[in-house]
């Protein structure tokens, strides 16, 4: 978009598991105020590419780098099934988190009301439904305010109400001028709010564009047609990547 | 704000840290107590006279006061040389722990004399001085009622004095204590007691030349019986009086059959003896026969009719004979003077030898008497305890008393300071106490047979030294052996049916080969001091095996206790015992305890039991019981055959063949 | 009220503005992040019931041994002598309750992942959880110990009151050197716990790794300390510092060397005090430096 370095940069990434190799030769960008959208048929790659892009593994070969601000949390990171230790409220849950950016109590609650769970801000942890346990997860994402938030796959299991007040979040996100990077399975949402998508498959990128691109380019009436075309063969089943027996 | 409390928090971890290392900086060894009076605390050593005679000469003998680090009790002696012997034995630490702080007397500035036996007479107060700060006059005149003895003095300039006057070298305190110094212990009197069952033997056969005497009159016959060995001129007598009248020293007066209605005394070698069925019957009135010559002697003779006075008022006593020292001249009155079937009064080697003796009073009565022989007498007492006496009361006498009857009466033999005597192979059946022990050391108890009295077996009273209480067997009475004093050896006695087995009432004393079967309680604890050895003992059928009200942690080990579990060696079980222990001491009578009793709990509460005994509450542990009986046979000898069968290392055996 | 939390303001304020990069704010401090960790974990501590019940329980088995074994009516000495061998079996047991899922849990529920995306060390992880555990766990092992000491001082002196008596080398002062030694010695477990929470974090290998560590704990190492000893591998001159590689025998050797032996006398040295502390030491220093790696692994 601008010509300023992208937020995050992942050049020639290949992350293998002793003989597996998850992801060969995956190169992305992260711009500031974009919404990226990972998507890609189960077993593709995409959460080894989320954990690499934010820092938890490291690149077998490649490099990632992060272009942004000097700051204490570079990136924030949602976990594919967010979970947090129980005997916590909902606010010492994210005050804690906080703390460890420097933030006090009060920023915890604003980062709550910012997901919509002021209201069980006082509730344990183990008592929240998988939704607002996303919800937390999110704003735990964005504590320390991290000019790129990697979401893994957050609006998976929710209703499609949420789902949908999930991806708002994350544009909004992107609205404050973050680079969000999420993935996930439902393309329609994808479709709406990504400013651009890139499609994996078999630890490779097979498509990247904006999704009037992919779908153009494609020749498919939809991100969901154009996603279907892209993986011929294989939609429904389970990929595993080559190399793997 | 963080750096604030993180500040305050460092603080405080830190002043924590400090103070927990400063509890390992300090010294906590070093604790010194003061001295403490000496009437308060808990003595070893020292008989009962020792004190009486003390008290009455007004001497002193350095004492000594130990504070140990184990030992709750602060622990007395008399006699430096006793703490230093003390210290010397191997269990001692074990028990006490190592003395924090010693004190002794410290005669300067008292500028002490000796008294004529030698005992010590300071003028002034004897103030108590640390031991280690103090110069000892050793090897001098110095004595106490016990023997030698070593004197401190804080300032060495009286030291020295002390020592120009009574003799003596000087020692410092460690010097001291790499002295040799002899002291009879227990292990002593074990070995002593072949040698003193030898001495007794010689002194029994020795009374052949009493039993030998040459006829030298006839009572009651027309001449001497055929074969007889007679003097030359062989008179013939109407009483027996008579004919002790006309003996001549170094002969007999043979008695023939009858009764004869008189009583005697019989001031020269003389023998008084019997020839068949003879009875001397005093009417009711005193006592019957007298010995006051050296070898007088009686045998064969029955003898009823003995006066019923026991005690006698302090105008009668006879100030002349009496050696009494002031402090038992209640005893005297009481003891030394009662109607008797035969009295020896200040009359040494006496024989007296098979004579029966019905008596409301004493049966025998020795005063004064050294190395008298009370052979084969039967003294039948009083139906009730309190309307008789003793059957053989010996007061400051010694020699042997051996193959005897004592039945009924009060006690079967009451000494009084019967330093050395020895007692043996008598029964004792229906009297108060067996054998009753007042301010006597040294002595033999041998081989008795002890029966259905009122109270104790062997009572041993007056804390004496040295005595030896051996091989007796005691049933069905109050108590078994009540022991007293130190330096004591109990040894292979068999104890059954009592209410109370065994007393340990001594200090630094042997308690092994003892079979304590079937009591109400086996053996109990009375002292307070923990320095008896207590092994090779045997406790089977008691309701409790052993008890320790008082005092700390005593650790017996090699003792069989029925009941007792764990695995054998064959010798020994792996687990230690503790008849003390809620659980252990119902093994043997309460099913179900021997699986609780190997709950982990119990195992791990155990496990380091044994340390620091002396500052553990009052208990007693068998650290290595034995897993069969000790003594089989002297149980089987008392008829404990079937017993013996249940009782070994294999367990209880099936009674098939 | 600190300056960063203005940004948060400017959030808000800022919905339409694009692209807006904030200025980076400063990492907060070591002390900070270590503080926040323990911070939770104590509450961790303060709100899991099964803390207040072990701690309740040692006490109730610690008075229980204490009134079965005697030490109750003899003394402080007595008493810290029977409790001897009770806590080097309950105190490991106690330090891995505390410890062992503390590291674990964390890294199951993916909270160690979360943690990467924020300013905070593996190290720091290891001491904040370890800092604030061992709190907890101290507080576990000082309290019943406390009341059982407590105990003494009231249940002992029964002895007869006819003779003068005096507490000899008896004294709190010997207790409490049990005491922190025991403090001491749950600190070490705690770590060795820690570690092995880190470590089957990054292995996945979970419960049967904390129970053979455990057992090695418990008894490998004294049992090959006597192995040693047998078959001449040590020698005899070495045994009393090799026991300071087993952390309970460096334990014990330094109880007995400290608060026992100094009451009952001389004999032969229990143990070597600086090897027997180095022991305890090396074992603490090396179990959180293996649980720094775990969780760097994990």
């Amino acid at each position: 978009m601008t010509a300023t370095t992208p937020l995050l940069e992942a050049s020639n990434v290949n992350r293998s598991y002793g003989d597996v190799d998850v992801l060969e030769g995956v190169s992305l960008t992260v711009d500031a105020g974009e919404v990226v959208a990972l998507i890609g048929p189960n077993g593709a790659g995409k959460s080894t590419l989320i954990r690499v892009l934010t820092g938890i593994e490291s690149p077998t070969a490649g490099s990632v780098d992060y272009g942004g601000p000097e700051t204490a949390r570079p990136v924030g990171y949602l976990p594919q099934q967010p979970a947090f230790r129980p005997g916590f409220t909902a606010l010492e849950t994210l005050a804690y988190y906080g703390s460890l950016v420097g933030d006090d109590e009060r920023v915890a609650r604003e980062g709550l009301a910012r997901v919509g769970l002021e209201a069980a801000a006082d509730r344990p942890v183990e008592a929240l439904s998988g939704g607002m346990t996303r919800l937390l997860g999110i704003a735990q994402a964005t504590v320390g305010e991290p000019p790129v938030v990697v979401l893994d796959e957050p609006g998976s299991g929710l209703d499609p109400g949420m789902s949908v007040h999930v991806f708002e979040v994350a544009a909004a996100l992107a609205d404050e001028g973050r680079g969000v990077l999420l993935s996930s399975h439902d393309l329609e949402l994808v479709e709406r709010n990504a400013d651009r998508v890139v499609l994996i498959d078999g630890g490779r990128i097979v498509e990247e564009g904006t999704p009037a691109e992919i779908t153009g380019r494609r020749d498919a009436p939809s991100l969901l047609d154009a996603f279907e075309r892209a993986v011929a063969g294989d939609a429904g089943t389970v990929r595993l990547v080559e190399g793997s027996p | 704000m963080y750096g604030l409390r993180t500040t305050v928090l460092v603080a405080l971890v830190a002043l924590v840290a400090l103070g927990a290392v400063g509890l390992f900086v300090v010294d906590a060894g070093e604790t010194s107590p003061d001295p403490v009076l000496f009437d308060d605390i808990v003595t070893m050593g020292a008989p009962s006279e020792v004190e009486f005679e003390l008290a009455e000469t007004g001497a002193d003998v350095p004492r000594v006061q130990v504070f140990y680090s184990q030992y709750r009790y602060v622990v007395g002696y008399y006699g430096v040389e006793g703490f230093v012997s003390d210290l010397r034995e191997p269990a001692h630490e074990q028990r006490f722990g190592y003395p924090l702080s010693v004190y002794v007397s410290d005669f300067s500035g008292t500028d002490p004399d000796l008294t004529e036996e030698g005992y010590l007479q300071p003028t002034g107060t004897v103030t108590w001085a640390e031991a280690d700060a103090v110069v000892y006059v050793v090897g001098g005149d110095a004595r106490t009622p016990v023997g030698e003895t070593v004197v401190p003095f804080s300032d060495p300039a009286d030291a020295e004095a002390f020592a120009d006057a009574h003799g003596g070298e000087l020692l410092s305190w460690a010097e001291l204590l790499e002295e040799p110094i002899e002291h009879d212990d227990a292990a002593t009197v074990r070995q002593r007691v072949d040698e003193q069952a030898a001495a007794a033997d010689a002194l029994v056969e020795a009374t052949d030349d009493r039993r030998d005497r040459p006829v030298s009159v006839v009572v009651g016959a027309e001449g001497p019986p055929d074969g007889a060995e007679t003097t030359d001129d062989v008179e013939t007598a109407a009483t027996i009086a008579e004919g002790l009248e006309a003996a001549p020293s170094g002969t007999t007066v043979l008695v023939a059959e009858g009764t004869y209605r008189e009583r005697v005394e019989i001031d020269r070698p003389v023998t008084l003896a019997g020839d068949g069925a003879v009875t001397m019957d005093g009417e009711g009135d005193g006592t019957v026969i007298e010995l006051t010559g050296d070898a007088a002697a009686v045998t064969g003779v029955s003898i009823v009719g003995v006066g019923d006075q026991v005690r006698i008022d302090h105008e009668e006593l006879d100030e002349e004979d009496i050696e009494a020292d002031e402090w038992d001249t209640q005893m005297e009155l009481g003891y030394g003077h009662t109607d008797a079937g035969v009295t020896a009064a200040a009359a040494d080697d006496v024989l007296i030898e098979d004579v029966d003796v019905e008596t409301p009073a004493n049966g025998v009565l020795l005063r004064d008497a050294e190395d008298a022989v009370v052979r084969e007498v039967t003294v039948e007492g009083a139906g009730y305890w309190r309307d008789g006496y003793m059957g053989v009361t010996v007061m400051r006498s010694d020699g042997v008393i051996e193959g005897s009857t004592f039945v009924g009466g009060r006690d079967g033999v009451y000494m009084h300071r019967g330093d050395g005597i020895v007692i043996r192979d008598s029964v004792f059946e229906e009297g108060r106490y067996g054998i009753h022990f007042m301010y006597t050391d040294d002595a033999l108890i041998a081989d008795n047979r002890i029966s259905e009295q009122r109270d104790y077996g062997i009572i041993v009273m007056t804390d004496p030294e040295r005595n030896a209480i051996v091989g007796n067997v005691v049933h069905d009475a109050v108590g078994g052996i009540g022991t007293g004093g130190t330096d004591t050896y109990v040894a292979d006695n068999v104890l059954y049916r009592l209410d109370e087995g065994l007393t340990t009432g001594t200090v630094n004393s042997v308690y092994e080969g003892n079979a304590i079967v079937d009591n109400e309680q086996g053996l109990r604890t009375t002292t307070i001091l923990p320095s008896s050895q207590v092994s090779a003992n045997d406790f089977v059928g008691n309701e409790d095996h052993a008890i320790s009200p008082t005092g700390p942690l005593r650790l017996w080990p090699g003792n069989y206790w029925e009941g007792a579990i764990g695995a054998s060696d064959g010798r020994s079980l792996d687990r230690p015992y503790s008849p003390t222990d809620p659980v252990d001491s119902r093994l043997h009578r309460v099913d179900g305890t021997p699986a609780l009793a190997e709950a982990p709990a119990i195992e791990m509460s155990r496990g380091l039991a044994g340390t620091v005994p002396g500052m553990r509450a009052a208990s007693i542990v068998d650290t290595r019981p034995n897993c069969g009986l000790e003594n089989p046979d002297r149980l089987a000898e008392a008829g404990f055959e079937e017993l013996v069968e249940a009782h070994g290392c294999e367990g209880p055996r099936s009674s098939t063949p | 009220m600190s300056g960063e939390a203005g940004t948060g303001e400017d959030v808000a304020s800022e919905v339409t503005g694009r692209p807006v990069i904030h200025d980076g704010r400063p990492e907060p401090g070591t002390a900070h992040i270590v503080g926040t960790i323990v911070r939770r974990e104590l509450r961790t501590v303060a709100r899991t019931r099964s803390f207040l019940l072990l701690g309740a329980a040692l006490t109730a088995v610690l008075l229980g041994v204490g009134w079965l074994g005697g030490g109750l009516r003899s003394g402080y000495v007595p008493t810290a002598v029977d409790l001897l061998t009770p806590l080097e079996l309950l105190v490991p047991v106690v330090a891995v309750a505390f410890g062992y899922r503390a590291v674990l849990g964390d890294q199951r529920r993916g909270e160690l992942d979360v943690l990467r995306t924020y300013p905070v060390a593996s190290w720091q992880i290891v001491a904040g959880v370890y800092v604030g555990r061992a709190v907890g766990l101290v507080v576990a092992v000082l309290a019943p110990l406390a009341v059982v000491g407590g105990a003494v001082a009231v249940v002992e002196h029964d002895t007869a009151i006819i003779y003068a008596t005096h507490a000899g080398a008896d004294s709190p002062l010997l207790y409490a050197r049990m005491v922190v030694l025991t403090v001491l010695f749950a600190l070490v477990v705690l770590a060795v716990a820690i570690a092995i929470s880190a470590v089957a974090s990054a292995t996945r290998s979970a419960l049967a790794l904390a129970v053979v560590a455990l057992v090695v704990l418990l008894v490998g190492a004294d049992l090959a300390l006597v192995y040693g000893l047998s078959a001449g591998i040590l020698g005899d001159g070495s045994l009393i510092h090799a026991l300071a590689l087993s952390p309970l025998s460096a334990y014990r050797g330094l109880v007995l060397e400290t608060a026992v032996v100094v009451a009952a006398g001389t004999g032969p040295q229990t143990a070597a005090p600086l090897s027997s502390l180095l022991g305890l030491a090396l074992w603490w220093l090396a179990s959180l430096s293996i649980a720094a790696y775990g969780v760097e692994r994990a």
